[in-house]
């Protein structure tokens, strides 16, 4: 697993759930609040997320996530630190 | 008895009262989302700006630590504004800090997966109980109190959630139109909850 494929696959269900979200939109440095998200949408794109990257992140963590790129380098920590233990 | 209005309108329906900073905020989201936002925001500038006896746009808004919008100035008047589906609803009292959430009910939405990264196991084990044509609905009603609880503590949305609120806020469903469901939560005891459907631009 890597960055870039973490990254495609919160892209992919960020598109899936906010209508009219073009990729091109999409950088690691925004919010999913800024492209349109609301709080259901964005607890949404992240447990589908965890489910297909087949990552458990702690619930507690979940709260502090404040862009894109945080996300993605969230789950990619889990992901890396769970194969590693 | 702590008073506390809801007004609910269709979000094609707000006539557009926004500030240059705003609009930068809308302009930067897809169509949808844009108009939502939009019509959120207008809302609840046409009736703060209503109950305060002065020029929408003149208000200044400020967004707290979690999202919550504020008065720059202190006012006597809190608020919270929320929109899902086709509905933007605000919630105002003179007398106590709201929240308020909407939200359509969604057969796309993958209720199992959010219930048991934001609820927990006990939570989606209590939603798997429920007949699969239920689970959107019952899932969807735990969401709006659980984040118009969240709105009213002005924290933002703290994972995990609870469908029931913490010692001192009260939460009640709001009967809104279409197949949405809404919650106002707010401090404090017992309160007269006034909704009304906003009929055409405020």
């Amino acid at each position: 697993m890597t960055r870039d494929h973490v990254f495609a696959v919160v892209k992919k269900h960020l598109m899936q759930t906010v209508d009219g979200l073009d990729e091109a939109q999409i950088t690691r440095d925004k919010s999913m609040k800024a492209l349109g998200a609301n709080s259901l949408d964005i607890v949404e794109i992240v447990s589908v997320s965890m489910r297909e990257l087949k990552v458990k992140v702690p619930r507690s963590e979940l709260s502090k996530l404040t862009d894109i790129g945080g996300l993605v380098d969230l789950l990619f920590d889990v992901a890396t630190q769970s194969k590693a233990s | 008895m702590i008073d506390i209005a809801v007004h609910v309108a269709e979000i094609g329906s707000v006539r557009p009262a926004l500030v240059p900073e705003e609009q930068r905020q809308a302009e930067a989201m897809p169509a949808a989302a844009a108009r939502a936002f939009v019509a959120g925001r207008s809302l609840l500038r046409h009736l703060v700006g209503r109950l305060l006896d002065e020029d929408p746009q003149a208000l200044v808004l400020r967004e707290r630590a979690g999202g919550k919008p504020v008065l720059q100035h202190r006012a006597k008047v809190a608020f919270s504004v929320a929109h899902g589906g086709t509905l933007a609803v605000v919630a105002i009292s003179r007398e106590t800090e709201v929240g308020v959430d909407v939200e359509p009910i969604s057969a796309r939405r993958r209720v199992e997966d959010i219930a048991a990264a934001a609820f927990g196991e006990d939570a989606l084990a209590a939603l798997l109980a429920r007949p699969l044509v239920e689970r959107a609905r019952e899932f969807t009603r735990w969401w709006v109190r659980a984040e118009a609880t969240c709105k009213a503590t002005g924290r933002g949305l703290v994972i995990p959630l609870e469908p029931e609120p913490p010692a001192g806020f009260s939460v009640e469903h709001v009967a809104v139109p279409g197949e949405h469901v809404a919650a106002v939560a707010w401090t404090g005891g017992p309160a007269r909850i006034t909704a009304c459907t906003v009929a055409g631009a405020p």
